[in-house]
């Protein structure tokens, strides 16, 4: 072949790469932080992006027009089941309408965007971006950190954490079953099945009656699509440091599910997420906050053991798994339609607080990283109100199974984690909103706060 | 997210019921079909109020030094009712041009004063401040037939849940955007006219007479590119903001330099030296087009957003049929 030749299609490979690209988008979070919210928004208002431009202001392509046309796709490959986009919309339209369900298994949605770039390789012709987002229930993204570690690691942390603060009281019920079968007594598969519902039946009250985060392993929450369920028969034992578990002990037991778990369930299932191009990583601060110092101080806690295996440079966990790489990481604190316009300034300080450590790390590996505050789906509108003779900015909406509109004053957002003095008891009653009038029509799109800026963040050098 | 002390207590978080009922409605305003980049129309022609002051002047003045004003209308009379009728008609035109001089200037002042308001507000307000501001600057620019589209786009974009630094990054890129394209283009044709001036001018006090006309000229466009139409008084502020700028001559003056230099061995060293000096009186207009600019414009540029010489000289160089 003459060397012209293959320049030339060595030059229109190049171009049809700048004009076809695959972008793998990873939406994380904790449970309940609003992912499949984010993704029926964020596909909706790009849906509607050609016609409704001015629901995505800061996305840059949209607001210069140059989104040609948005089309949802059907995977050819064999994965995960679609998102249930059409369904998740239709409940989000009904009135009254419904909140989507929390995620129970693993999910994707590929989106093809045909936009007209700027930049000099493809100006003058349109061009394509195929967005691949996945969702998936947010336990699971616990177990992440569990794959570099052994069981008995695993197990001194957890219990060290189970005997501390409000876990002590939920954990005793378990606690107590751990002492009347010891690690080293012999192998039974009956107490070993006991010892994991107490375990489970501990954390579950954590999540429900203390919001705290940090609860391992997920599928102990949310089990998902399962086949054989006593591989999940397993809890932490307690395991001397630099002990062992005796063979055909309990603890044995214990730890040989326990890798098989890592082995059939974790690994596979991030395997999945495997070449992640960008993440956004869905933080509910607010409720945190709201649930007090331990539910937030668990927050960071499972954010840091989650962020720690997203490490963005060479020798990284993910992409020794899995070869993938992640250039851009955007931390999002949801909900901020909770809190008034001049608190969602401290809300983003407050992410940005939060995610220091990790942000660090990814920007030392050259990944770009920001932080935001946003509401995928804005279910109030700014007021004010007197409070004791003060004049403060509230949020209006109206709750979900309430008829009557209610003004939330959330309270002072602080701009960085609150010192010990802040705390006091806990405000439970924070509010549910139900979201706005929305229609099913893919071209109305979604009321949201900041949903443009992130996927400008995430996807604006692409559609350049 | 609460606190212990009794004073504190105040700001915990509380709801309140309220009579409204029903879900929210967030709908957009239907969006204006104008889209970025906006075409750029031709001017509309319009009168200048300065020219409609001298006229009104300038009758008066005639008047004044063609009859004596005391006996002016006295003497008209005696000589016939028509002749006095047309008298008072020419005083009145020049009290009418006068009066219509002032109101024109006051009215610019206060534009220019808006949007220089917008600029000194921006460094320290909070939302509840820039949000007012920036209206006030978005109606002002939205006179202009050319920016008319741009500023609906923005007002269709911009949401009451969006912060006044929001709001203020809207402006820029919908509003302003366009408004520099234009600024831009008036520098472009200033800086061949003053190439043409230089080149055909026989004297170099007519040179001279000549690149300031035209450069106040510029200075006045460019204003009016930003919504802020300056009269007399306006010209003489911006002039003042303009010899105030002595720094920013000097960076740009850099930047010249080094263009100067990049582009001299290929190309200034094959022109006559009479070329050449247009070529730098061309240059000169087009430094003090961008001084305008920043000057101007309601929101300053941020780093790098400035627009180059060479960006403009090549502009310059390009037939885009729209000089």
């Amino acid at each position: 072949m003459p060397p012209q030749t293959r320049v030339l299609d060595r030059l229109a490979t190049l171009t049809e790469w700048v004009r076809r690209r695959t972008i793998r988008l990873a939406v994380t979070g904790l449970s309940q932080s609003g992912k499949t919210a984010f993704i029926t928004s964020l596909v909706q208002n790009l849906l509607s992006a050609t016609e409704q431009s001015a629901r995505l202001p800061f996305l840059h392509a949209a607001a210069e027009r140059r989104i040609l046309s948005v089309r949802l796709l059907t995977p050819e490959d064999v994965g995960p089941p679609q998102f249930p986009l059409r369904e998740t919309v239709s409940e989000l339209a009904a009135d009254p309408p419904r909140w989507p369900a929390s995620t129970t298994d693993l999910r994707r949605l590929l989106i093809s965007l045909e936009f007209l770039p700027t930049g000099l390789l493809g100006r003058g012709h349109s061009a394509e971006l195929r967005l691949e987002i996945l969702d998936y229930p947010g336990e699971w993204l616990l177990d992440l950190p569990l794959l570099r570690q052994s069981y008995a690691e695993w197990s001194r942390a957890t219990l060290a954490l189970a005997r501390r603060g409000v876990r002590a009281a939920l954990a005793r019920d378990w606690l107590d079953h751990l002492a009347r079968y010891p690690a080293d007594r012999a192998a039974d598969p009956e107490a070993a099945r006991e010892a994991h519902h107490l375990y489970s039946a501990f954390i579950a009250a954590c999540r429900a009656r203390e919001q705290l985060s940090l609860l391992q392993p997920g599928r102990f929450l949310n089990p998902g699509q399962i086949p054989d369920r006593s591989v999940l028969w397993f809890c932490p034992m307690p395991l001397a440091i630099g002990a062992q578990a005796r063979p055909g002990s309990l603890a044995a037991l214990m730890e040989e599910r326990f890798e098989a778990y890592k082995r059939t369930i974790a690994e596979p299932f991030f395997a999945q997420l495997a070449r992640v191009h960008r993440q956004i990583v869905l933080v509910d601060v607010l409720r945190a906050l709201n649930s007090g110092e331990e539910a937030f101080a668990d927050q960071r806690l499972a954010l840091d053991a989650i962020l720690a295996a997203f490490r963005f440079g060479r020798r990284n966990l993910l992409r020794r798994l899995f070869g993938a790489r992640i250039d851009r990481v955007l931390f999002a604190a949801t909900k901020a339609d909770h809190v008034p316009a001049l608190q969602r300034d401290h809300l983003e300080a407050l992410m940005a607080n939060l995610v220091e450590t990790p942000s660090l790390r990814a920007k030392a590996a050259h990944a770009r990283v920001a932080a935001t505050a946003l509401a995928s789906i804005r279910c109030t509108e700014d007021g004010t109100d007197v409070i004791d003779e003060r004049k403060v900015d509230v949020v209006i909406g109206l709750p979900e199974g309430g008829q009557r509109r209610i003004r939330f004053f959330p309270g002072i957002v602080p701009m960085a984690p609150p010192p010990g003095g802040f705390w006091g008891e806990r405000f439970t009653e924070f509010p549910v909103f139900q979201p706005p009038r929305i229609t099913s029509a893919a071209n109305e799109g979604i009321p949201h706060i900041n949903l443009d800026k992130a996927l400008e963040f995430l996807l604006g050098d692409i559609l350049l | 997210m609460t606190t212990e002390t009794a004073a504190d207590n105040r700001l915990r978080p509380r709801i309140l019921e309220i009579e409204e009922t029903g879900r929210l409605d967030l709908s957009l305003p239907p969006a204006p079909e104008t889209s970025l980049p906006i075409p750029i129309p031709r001017r509309r022609g319009s009168r200048s109020s300065l020219a409609v002051a001298a006229t009104g002047i300038g009758i008066l003045i005639l008047a004044v030094l063609g009859i004596d004003l005391v006996q002016f209308i006295d003497r008209a009379f005696a000589h016939g009712r028509a002749l006095g009728v047309v008298a008072i008609a020419a005083v009145a035109a020049g009290c009418g041009g006068a009066g219509y001089w002032l109101v024109a200037e006051l009215r610019a002042l206060w534009r220019l004063r808006s949007t220089e308001r917008l600029r000194s507000l921006i460094a320290s307000a909070v939302s509840s401040e820039l949000k007012p501001e920036i209206d006030t600057a978005a109606a002002i620019l939205a006179r202009d037939p050319q920016l008319g589209g741009a500023v609906a786009r923005f007002r269709a974009a911009v949401e009451p849940h969006h912060s006044g630094r929001d709001a203020l990054e809207l402006f820029s890129r919908f509003v302003l955007a366009p408004a520099d394209r234009l600024a831009e283009a008036s520098i472009r044709r200033a800086a061949g006219q003053a190439f043409a001036i230089n080149a055909v001018s026989p004297t170099a006090l007519l040179d001279t007479l000549l690149f300031a006309a035209r450069a106040i000229r510029l200075l006045r466009e460019v204003a009016e590119t930003y919504g802020q139409r300056p009269g007399l008084a306006g010209t003489i502020h911006l002039l003042r903001r303009l010899a105030g700028g002595a720094g920013m001559v000097g960076a740009v003056d850099l930047v010249g330099g080094v263009l100067v230099q990049q582009l001299g061995g290929a190309v200034i060293e094959r022109l006559s030296a009479s070329a050449a000096e247009s070529a730098y009186a061309a240059q000169k207009m087009a430094r003090l087009g961008i001084i305008a600019m920043v000057l101007c414009r309601p929101v300053e540029f941020h780093a790098g957003e400035i627009p180059s010489l060479r960006s403009l000289v090549s502009g310059l160089l390009k037939t885009d049929g729209k000089r």
